[in-house]
């Protein structure tokens, strides 16, 4: 089980939720599972991705996840960045 | 029309125009202020006394028709980290200033009589000093109501309330946004408390219309307008992000990255960040009235701004940053957007800066004066501020005043000045920037941030402490350039990726000069500036030992990433020694 937290467009995938609440889905994961492969679960393209943290660590899409990571995920239009810049962490 | 420097004597309550010579004519903004403050101010001088200046100046291009231009610069030797100090702000006054052919106002001496105060009125052609009278003692929200009443609509107001009045560290100088809010504040570093030292209560400026600024090449500079005007509104974070969701959308994102300062600095994330952010901010624009996308002068096209209504969409406040939204927000654990809405409010009012201010009330909970969270008793204890009661002078000086006061060890401060929304725990390299800044910690010293979480302008592992020296004064140099056109360094993010954005940004200051400036005398005049600074601090006493961060840094662990700042001096110490 891992915990996704989505911000901006991202929280209508999420009934009920609201801005200003914290917005997070608890998921079942398999092994071999990455963020992409949840991200395209969660129907979430990833040209349509702007910041990526896997455990409070800016991240690419590759990582492997295991069970209690925390990922959050913020939408381009929340983006205030040039993503090829960045370092990101990488398995 | 000639440009010219005025000279407003308190002593004597003279005002004398003077000649702007060959070297002042091309500085402008932070670079023109602090030559001024190195060449006239005595580093070792008291920084309230008659020693001490004050002066202000809008930056190379403000006053023209370039974009998010209409800076003032404000510098003096600041009364809270004892350095050489500018600080920065948009609002409608610098235009005016810039438009009426003024380069600098430098302001000197002290008022003979105690306690009176005076206004500095400008129009075309005139400046004269005139007795405040009944607007000494007000808030900036009256101050400004009256003045408009009195002397037009659209007049340009840099005030100082009573924070300033009473010569308290931690006060600021307000600048009037278009609708007369006084919410733009160069906040940082004591200089409301270097005005009000002066008895000088306001500026007032009155100017219509584009004016006359001279251009020395028209066509270079509608080039490089154009290229700029494209690249900002190219890049999605000044065409996108600010404007939707302002400054305050880092409040989830530094949150996420472990960076948020929470529980004055003893954790890096929020349970309530959700509730103070951006994302509610937008979501208030549309269910209670109010605005994002607001620009805080005309001809802004980023428009970070933005105005935060009531729940009864009534105007609260404007702007709430991110850095007063994360200062009363996480860094107190409030977790209400409207008790720090309120305390925005009164920081605006009473004239003081939001940043320290949330550090100071956080450092006051940290004490135990009232406990962490309780958004109600912070909204009394910074109204006594205003009242100029015991603890309200107390908490009105500041982060390291109170930490003091109360026998604090955990104070965020480095020479002074609290510490900003970014952790450098966390964030290693904003870390480098913060101890070795010129002005005591100051996220606008450097954008090491726009690196590490934004991802401007180059790569950076922000929890590795190589190579983060050079990558400081890079930034450092970068920056104190922008503060000197006018420019808002929201700029900075197209300008450092985009390099057409950045060719325009430098044709249209060479378009006013005249001066033919390339990418690399950008990088020497940056260092030659601040060289100039760092200078005037050894001369007021600085060593490298006060390019340090805070001791418990250095060992209390910082969740969640638990780790303590570990940055060596030597890193620190590399910043400006080449
Ligand atoms: S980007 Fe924001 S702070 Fe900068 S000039 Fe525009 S409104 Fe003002």
């Amino acid at each position: 089980m891992i915990t996704v937290f989505l911000y901006g467009k991202f929280r209508d995938k999420v009934a009920g939720s609201a801005v200003g609440k914290e917005c997070f889905l608890e998921m079942e994961i398999n092994e071999g599972d990455t963020i992409a492969s949840v991200m395209e679960r969660l129907d979430i393209a990833p040209d349509d991705v702007a910041h990526i943290f896997l455990n409070y660590q800016y991240s690419t899409a590759n990582r492997k996840l295991h069970h209690g990571d925390r990922l959050a995920i913020f939408p381009i239009e929340m983006s205030v960045l040039y993503r090829q810049y960045f370092v990101k962490y990488n398995d | 029309m000639g440009k010219f420097i005025l000279r407003v004597n308190m002593s004597d309550l003279s005002v004398k125009k003077e000649d702007v010579s060959e070297k002042y004519r091309v500085l402008g903004g932070r670079a023109l202020t602090s030559t001024i403050v190195a060449a006239e101010v005595k580093p070792t001088c008291h920084p309230l006394g008659p020693h001490n200046k004050l002066v202000f100046a809008p930056g190379i291009v403000t006053g023209t028709t370039a974009p998010s231009s209409g800076r003032l610069s404000v510098g003096a030797k600041s009364p809270l980290t004892g350095t050489i100090k500018e600080a920065n702000a948009g609002g409608i006054p610098a235009q005016k200033i810039a438009r009426l052919g003024i380069h600098a106002i430098i302001v000197e001496g002290l008022q003979k009589e105690k306690g009176k105060f005076y206004i500095l009125k400008l129009a075309q052609g005139t400046a004269v000093l005139e007795e405040a009278g009944q607007l000494t003692g007000k808030g900036m929200y009256e101050t400004n109501k009256l003045i408009w009443q009195k002397y037009g609509e659209d007049i340009g107001i840099i005030g100082i309330g009573p924070a300033g009045e009473m010569k308290m560290l931690n006060a600021g100088v307000s600048c009037n946004d278009p609708e007369n809010g006084p919410g733009r504040y160069a906040g940082r570093g004591g200089l409301g408390a270097v005005m009000g030292s002066k008895g000088l209560k306001a500026i007032i400026v009155e100017q219509k219309g584009p004016g006359d600024v001279a251009i020395a090449n028209p066509d270079l500079f509608k080039q490089g307008q154009q290229k700029l005007a494209k690249g900002l509104a190219d890049h999605a974070v000044t065409s996108q992000a600010l404007p939707t969701y302002g400054t305050a959308v880092l409040v989830n994102i530094l949150n996420e990255a472990g960076g948020l300062p929470t529980r004055n600095f003893s954790a890096g994330k929020f349970e309530g960040a959700s509730k103070t952010g951006g994302e509610v901010i937008n979501e208030w624009a549309k269910t209670r009235g109010g605005k994002v996308g607001h620009a805080c002068h005309h001809g802004c096209v980023i428009k970070c701004s933005n105005v935060v209504n009531h729940p009864d969409g009534t105007y609260h406040v404007s702007p709430l940053e991110y850095e007063t939204a994360w200062a009363f927000g996480a860094n107190c654990e409030i977790d209400n957007l409207d008790d720090i809405a309120e305390l925005n409010r009164i920081c605006n009012d009473v004239g003081l800066d939001t940043i320290d201010s949330g550090g100071t009330i956080g450092v006051a909970m940290e004490a135990g004066i009232i406990p962490f969270g309780d958004g109600k008793k912070a909204i009394e204890l910074l109204n006594e501020v205003g009242k100029g009661s015991p603890i309200g002078r107390i908490i009105g000086n500041g982060t390291a005043f109170t930490g003091k006061a109360f026998g604090v060890v955990r104070v965020p401060v480095v020479k002074g000045q609290s510490i900003p929304a970014y952790e450098p725990r966390a964030v290693k390299g904003i870390g480098v920037t913060f101890a070795t800044a010129t002005m005591g910690a100051d996220h606008t010293a450097g954008y090491t941030i726009a690196t590490e979480i934004l991802s401007v302008g180059g790569k950076a592992d922000p929890l590795a402490a190589a190579e983060k020296g050079a990558l400081a004064r890079g930034f450092q140099t970068a920056t104190i350039f922008i503060d000197s056109t006018g420019y808002c360094l929201f700029i900075a993010f197209a300008v450092l990726d985009l390099p057409d954005a950045f060719q325009g940004m430098l044709d249209t200051v060479n378009g006013v000069l005249g001066t033919g400036y390339t990418a690399e005398d950008f990088n020497c005049l940056g260092a030659e500036w601040l060289t100039l600074e760092r200078k005037f601090n050894e001369a007021a006493g600085f060593t490298k030992a006060d390019d340090r961060l805070p001791e418990f840094m250095y060992y209390e662990k910082l969740p969640p990433h638990n780790h303590v700042y570990d940055v060596p001096d030597e890193v620190l110490d590399s910043v400006h020694s080449s």
